[in-house]
């Protein structure tokens, strides 16, 4: 299928690369049909482009790129979203946020993380423990000094 | 916006399988008791709308800052790579 976009002009993208977000990402439920598409080549990033707003897109990054102890204990509301079963390939990427022209000084969402169920392709945005940084520096203490200290994730149910 | 008046222990219910109960009230907060199916998310509204808030800062990036982002440990791919499942 053909899509419009704002950044990359116009697309062709199978369908069986789509990835389909029922409840859309939070704030914006109307988008729910998604492609990722490659910030460049051998980058770590990618977008995270809308198949139904042009110019609705963010750059996404896995999470285990980040911090390789990352999990998410998915909560039941995502599971029965994903159509998730045992086993099920999960892909988790975090929205990446960069301040207008400091790009040293980006940050990524690790609070509400992108989950993907691969076998299905579907997917959803978590919204986990406020204990998780909304913003986390890409840029960190140089990796061999930095404690790989690991997060503990649980359904922010209050 | 509907208001209704609740007392202690009174409760009002949201369809057959949403109900919140007013369990106490001490100063100027009231603490509430929800019950609801485990498909239903709920969030007190600061932290959906800090994410709200975060989603639309990252839907003004400049496709020409991505490339001086600072760079990962590996490759992502969306087609087969399985991290943890559950």
């Amino acid at each position: 299928m053909k899509i419009q976009t704002s950044r990359f002009g116009m697309l062709d993208v199978s369908d069986e690369t789509l990835l389909i977000f029922p409840s859309g990402l939070v704030g914006f439920p109307a988008f729910r049909r998604f492609v990722v598409l490659d910030a460049a080549e051998a980058s770590d990033y990618q977008w995270f482009q809308s198949v139904d707003d042009p110019s609705f897109a963010v750059v996404i990054v896995d999470v285990h790129l980040l911090q390789e102890n990352f999990f998410v204990d998915v909560p039941d509301e995502g599971l029965a979203e994903l159509d998730m079963i045992q086993n099920d390939p999960i892909l988790i990427m975090a929205v990446v946020t960069i301040p207008s022209g400091r790009p040293d000084q980006a940050t990524a969402n690790l609070r509400a993380p992108l989950v993907v169920n691969l076998r299905t392709r579907k997917g959803k945005q978590m919204i986990l423990h406020e204990s998780i940084p909304l913003r986390y520096p890409l840029l960190q203490a140089p990796a061999e000094h930095k404690p790989e200290h690991e997060v503990v994730t649980e359904p922010a149910s209050v | 916006m509907l208001i209704l008046t609740r007392k202690i222990d009174e409760a009002i219910r949201l369809g057959e399988d949403i109900r919140i109960v007013l369990v106490q009230i001490k100063g100027g907060q009231v603490r509430l008791g929800i019950e609801c199916p485990p498909h239903v998310r709920v969030l007190r509204e600061e932290l959906y709308e800090a994410v709200r808030q975060e989603n639309l800062n990252a839907l003004s990036t400049d496709p020409n800052q991505v490339q001086a982002l600072p760079k990962g440990r590996k490759k992502l791919s969306t087609q087969s790579e399985s991290t943890e499942s559950k």
